[in-house]
């Protein structure tokens, strides 16, 4: 007997050993389906929601979904799915319930007929260059097109808002938007076709209309060092906005569904114009849906397409499965909430449990996160890295005065129109739909803002950024990361940071305001590393 | 959850199919200095992995945070996951061993981890240790009733055994609280086994639209089970179509390989199909393969060749899969007992499965007794799985017991819902058919005969 196997004799009688026996190596007679599918079409990768800088009257909300695309990701390019419920759920009288105003957003792929027969089976995304968006009814060289419907959901009752929109295209390489043959030199071809696909949403109650809309591939604005971050909890060397972090992002696209919205579409009917009223506080979260699926049912398996009927003892009476009903796989408010706060084995309930129930649900996880004694251990009196001196706030779930619960209740006092009291507790995104818009950075790293103009929000003195919604720009890592650690009140008693301060490419102040997404050719290979400076 | 969720844990550039959970556990009061061990640990999980596919960077960039988290259980676990997913890919179980060694790293940081919990109990089921995996998650439902996947693997541990309602609960839950590829995927099979076809193959094709074309292999796997199904209801068009597919998002995926043998061999083409059989043992050397390219080269009286794939196969089932070579012994009339005994012994494993019970049922009638295999027959079709073997199986028993009637419908329907579901069978059937006087239907499209010498 080898050492292995005695191990292995060994260890099967201890219950918690896994233990694997080498002599059953091949046995494979056993269905081995796949046990945690990654499903990146139905991901909420971030939310963002502001008023918009060249639009005033309306504000943006943008829901990406799809994260860490490979620009070179052909042949199997990342789409929206045609059989996820894409929502974003909007929250406007304060309840913590995000049924108010709910946007529904379907896609439907069609496939190009006009193109040789041969290309439909392969996988290349296009068989020529594009001289315009491609649609439904002028494909162009697309092999496919995808559009989508958009519904709106006001206290239950529907309207359809949007019909056969088409997505923008994907950025496969410089050659599919060239012209004669060539490669273009630049992204002004793509850049100009992509945004063709804003479209005006129609159906508007009031004269200011019913707002536009966007889909589609681009540049992922988010911007983190993810491995800094909690890799080995050693959050940048100094803290703080000193640079030196790897924008883990950079080089990668992402999707975006992005609406531009009249207030008068969002809050509710005869809410004034003033600031201070609450009713120009909406709450908002993006949603992402799969079909339900009864296993058991009655069902009549005619088996369409198969010449010879099935023997009788196949035949049965059958309904259609699905019958409506959807089951919510993924969510995203507040930024990073999910992901710093909610344990793993409480993931998949999270991500279908409505924003309403979360205090019922997660209080304890949403109140009393666990990083701040970890960071203790790190940078405590007696912690294992410098500087020491960390002490972690003391925070109690049953506490009114609990700092974390005001994340979660519209941040009374830094977000106007929010009572004393705060909204009722949920992870909503809130934003006063009456806040100044501010200027995007056009240019990528470090934003250089107007004075009063702060990429950390309200921790730099910028009422008008997160918690107060959130700007493409708020650099949502570092103020979560102090507010978690040092607290609310104490917010930049440490300056934690990741040293990574701004998108690597930058924005456009028109919407969809994001940049477009990286070409095919462009591989992140490096990730850009933000140059070190003084804080 | 998001997939952002899983990569803010770690600093992989590589995409995991997983969902992790970067908030770490509560630490040690007493807390020593994290000094990290004096000499590199490069044993088991962490022994060192070559290669250059998208998996080897994973499982090194998730070494690389195991050796500077060594307190943590979340980079071992998105180690163990690389881990499956590599012996999934290359068709070779032994990474399992490694998968098994960084979840037993994890549950000794933390034994209550639900994510290691689960991957130990599908790890369970790699081993074919089917009562633990389904004790163990059983033991997390207790403790974490939300996860999904626990009720995947609950279901999966059920299953194997032949609890079928207890597997449908499962599934059923894990739909309800979280539809992916692994839920429709699961959900597709047990529609199979409940008989409703339609239903199978419906939430099948939705289990391929819901994977990621950054886990081909995860798809192209899901896509070559649809061919299978494809196959079973004879509709060998839309089956080649399915393996077709599974190829070209995993080159060379075995599954695909064995079915479009099948589809081959169907069509008349021998040579084709044996080439595709010969893929699938190249990938994967499993019983099933072997078998598959033992008949084929049998049939295409490539004797010495058929002679030692045979011995490759009858040491592969004796040693791991004994239900597929009993199946072959009595497809063969040969070697009864041991068609029996090996049958038998499966079902020791399997309770109340129903391939195994067919199996068994099938080598008892070969081996002369009747009334033991028309009990196990009829236990085998108790959820009219669309399985013309069970049928044809089902059918010969009755005619040796002299149900007549019984006997012509089985045999009748068999050939109706497949009538190319194996080589021997069809010919056993049609003789039996005609022995009864009855029609056998329109006939298989023909099958090459061994040459003339």
């Amino acid at each position: 007997m080898t050492t292995k196997t005695k191990l292995g004799a060994a260890l099967l009688l201890t219950m918690a050993a896994t233990g694997f026996m080498p002599q059953t190596a091949d046995a494979s007679s056993h269905r081995e389906a796949p046990l945690i599918a990654e499903d990146a079409v139905a991901d909420n990768t971030d939310l963002w929601a502001f008023t918009s800088p060249e639009n005033n009257g309306t504000v943006t909300i943008i829901a990406g979904y799809i994260g860490f695309e490979d620009p070179a990701g052909g042949p199997n390019w990342l789409h929206f799915s045609d059989d996820v419920l894409y929502e974003i759920k909007i929250d406007n009288n304060g309840d913590g319930n995000a049924n108010d105003v709910v946007y529904q957003i379907r896609f439907t792929t069609t496939t190009n007929n006009m193109l040789a027969s041969g290309a439909a089976g392969t996988f290349f995304n296009n068989v020529g260059q594009f001289t315009t968006l491609p649609t439904v009814a002028n494909p162009g060289p697309a092999l496919r097109v995808q559009t989508y419907d958009v519904t709106r959901v006001v206290n239950g009752a529907s309207t359809v808002v949007g019909t056969g929109i088409p997505v923008a295209p994907t950025y496969a390489g410089r050659f599919a938007f060239g012209t004669g043959g060539q490669p273009a030199t630049n992204d002004s071809a793509y850049t100009t076709i992509a945004n063709m696909a804003v479209t005006n949403l129609t159906g508007g109650v009031s004269a200011t209309g019913a707002g536009r809309a966007f889909a589609g591939p681009r540049d992922d604005p988010f911007f983190a060092d993810l491995g800094a971050i909690f890799d080995d909890a050693t959050f940048q060397p100094g803290f703080g906005s000193r640079g030196g972090g790897v924008d883990t992002l950079s080089g990668y696209n992402f999707h975006m569904i992005g609406l531009q919205l009249p207030i008068a579409q969002v809050v509710r009917d005869g809410t004034p114009a003033d600031a201070t009223n609450v009713g120009n506080v909406i709450g908002v979260y993006a949603t992402a849906s799969r079909p339900r699926v009864t296993i058991r049912r009655d069902c009549n398996s005619t088996l369409r397409g198969r010449t010879r009927p099935l023997p009788q003892r196949f035949t049965q009476r059958c309904l259609d499965d699905h019958q409506g009903q959807w089951v919510q796989v993924s969510r995203l408010g507040i930024p990073l909430v999910n992901e710093v706060l909610i344990p793993l084995a409480e993931k998949d309930f999270w991500n279908r449990a409505p924003a309403t129930d979360d205090v019922a649900n997660f209080g304890g996880f949403l109140l009393v996160p666990s990083l701040p004694t970890y960071a203790q251990v790190l940078y405590g009196t007696s912690g294992l890295r410098a500087p020491a001196g960390y002490a972690a706030p003391a925070r109690s779930a049953s506490a009114p005065t609990n700092d974390m619960l005001a994340l979660i209740t519209g941040a009374p006092g830094l977000i106007r129109g929010v009572p004393t009291t705060g909204l009722a507790p949920a992870d909503l995104l809130r934003l006063n739909v009456r806040t100044t818009s501010a200027q995007l950075p056009i240019t990528g790293g470090r934003p250089t803002l107007p004075s009063g103009t702060s990429a950390l929000g309200a921790a730099g003195g910028d009422v008008n950024g997160f918690p107060n919604g959130r700007r493409l720009f708020d650099d949502v890592v570092d103020i979560e990361l102090r507010y978690v650690l040092n607290s609310l009140p104490n917010i930049n008693a440490i300056p934690f940071g990741d040293g990574v301060d701004g998108n690597d490419v930058g924005f456009t102040n028109t919407f969809p305001y994001v940049a477009i997404p990286r070409p095919g050719s462009e591989s992140p290979r490096t990730q850009r590393i933000e140059p070190l400076r003084a804080p | 959850m998001t997939h952002r969720a899983a990569l803010l844990a770690l600093s992989l550039a590589a995409v995991l199919p997983a969902c992790r959970d970067p908030a770490p556990p509560p630490p040690r009061p007493a807390a020593a200095p994290d000094s990290g061990p004096a000499v590199e640990d490069t044993a088991g999980a962490l022994a060192p992995v070559a290669g250059d596919q998208p998996v080897d960077t994973a499982i090194r960039s998730a070494q690389r945070a195991v050796r500077g988290n060594p307190r943590r259980t979340r980079p071992l676990l998105e180690l163990a996951q690389a881990f499956i997913r590599k012996a999934r890919e290359r068709s070779d179980p032994s990474w399992y061993e490694q998968a098994g060694d960084a979840v037993d790293r994890a549950l000794r940081i933390d034994r209550d981890d639900a994510t290691a919990l689960q991957l130990q109990a599908h790890l369970f089921m790699q081993d074919h240790r089917f009562r633990e995996a389904r004790d163990a998650a059983q033991r997390i439902i207790d403790r974490h009733p939300n996860s999904s996947a626990t009720y995947g693997v609950l279901g999966d541990a059920e299953m194997e055994v032949g609890h079928y309602a207890a597997a449908e609960r499962a599934y059923q839950r894990m739909n309800d609280m979280r539809p992916n590829l692994a839920s429709y995927a699961r959900a597709s099979w047990m529609r199979w086994l409940l008989g409703d076809i339609e239903g199978a193959i419906e939430v099948g094709q939705r289990a391929i639209g819901a994977g990621s074309p950054r886990s081909p292999e995860e798809v192209a796997w899901t896509t070559a089970q649809l061919g299978n199904l494809y196959v079973a209801v004879d509709d060998l068009d839309q089956a080649a179509q399915q393996y077709a597919s599974a190829m070209r998002l995993f080159p060379d995926h075995p599954p695909a390989h064995l079915g479009l043998g099948r589809v081959a061999e169907a069509r008349g083409d021998l040579a084709g199909a044996i080439t595709h059989y010969q893929a699938a043992v190249r990938g994967s050397s499993i019983t099933e393969h072997l078998a598959a390219l033992a008949e084929a080269l049998d049939a295409a009286g490539r004797a010495p060749e058929a002679r030692e794939v045979t011995a490759q196969l009858e040491r592969a089932g004796r040693r791991s899969d004994p239900r597929t070579l009993s199946l072959f012994y009595a497809n063969r009339d040969i070697e009864h007992d041991a068609a029996v005994a090996l049958a038998r012994r499966e079902l020791t494993h399997r309770e109340d499965d129903v391939y195994t019970q067919d199996a068994l049922a099938w080598a008892l009638l070969r081996a002369g007794q009747l009334d033991e295999a028309q009990a196990m027959s009829t236990r085998a079709r108790r959820l009219n799985t669309p399985e013309a073997r069970f049928l044809f199986h089902g059918g010969m028993i009755a005619l040796a017991r002299g149900d007549r009637a019984e006997a012509r419908s089985l045999l009748s329907d068999a050939l109706q819902l497949n009538a190319h579901f194996d080589r021997r069978g069809v010919a056993e059937a049609r003789r039996a058919l005609a022995s009864l006087g009855a029609d056998a239907g329109p006939g298989p499209s023909p099958t090459p005969t061994r040459p003339a010498r």
